[in-house]
């Protein structure tokens, strides 16, 4: 949701501005594209953990409870 | 607990996205020696993205948990000091990070451009496609649980 939402503002605003690409991209609305790619990073490793998590066979199947509650932790912080 | 606990949240999560990385970049070195080329930009995109986020956790990370060790924090034998000291250039070694990350920022702004022409963006990208739909939804929980 986040990731969605600061994707949608910075895709928006880039948009509407006429200036060149690079000058969008790395001086007007640069803080805002750095905030957009955090954003979707960290969810892309959210889903990178989830995926891993739910292919992975564990010796200790307790593990893969832990490694979800460490999901929602990083999820909600 | 509230300091500690994002903290180790974090390390995990870097530590099992490096392995998934470490599997897609064999992956992609197995595909360029059949001259495919396709799996280097989106790993260009995870990686020089990863790199910066990761860093910057463990930075501000080890940072606030020798500040919450108080004076014992800035004693070599807490292991701390040494620790932050070995790994606080990273955010600026390999390219600093403001540049990493608007490195990465350019692919999702290519899959963005690419949703809006009506192509569909696959995989990770996918939530891209409904962004308006995920913006306009509201969650109907009332509980933790819920969520």
């Amino acid at each position: 949701m986040r990731s969605a939402f600061y994707l949608d503002l910075t895709t928006g605003l880039l948009e509407e501005s006429k200036e060149k690409d690079v000058v969008k991209q790395n001086e007007l609305f640069a803080p805002e594209v750095q905030k957009m790619a955090k954003y979707h990073l960290i969810y892309i490793m959210f889903l990178f953990t989830r995926t891993s998590n739910a292919k992975t066979t564990f010796k200790d199947s307790r593990i893969k409870g832990v490694i979800d509650i460490v999901l929602q932790v990083f999820a909600l912080k | 607990m509230f300091i500690l606990g994002p903290n180790i949240s974090n390390a995990l999560i870097i530590y099992i996205s490096g392995r998934v990385i470490d599997e897609l970049i064999n992956e992609s070195n197995t595909k360029v020696e059949e001259g495919n080329f396709k799996l280097l930009d989106i790993l260009h995109h995870f990686t020089s993205g990863m790199k910066s986020i990761s860093t910057e956790m463990m930075y501000k990370g080890t940072d606030e948990l020798r500040s919450s060790c108080g004076g014992a924090g800035f004693h070599v034998a807490s292991g701390l000091v040494t620790g932050f000291t070995d790994h606080a250039p990273l955010p600026t070694f390999e390219g600093v990070n403001t540049l990493m990350s608007q490195q990465s920022a350019r692919y999702v702004i290519k899959q963005v451009k690419k949703a809006k022409t009506g192509k569909k963006c696959k995989n990770y990208f996918e939530y891209i496609n409904h962004l308006s739909q995920l913006i306009s939804s509201k969650s109907t929980a009332k509980s933790i649980e819920e969520c």
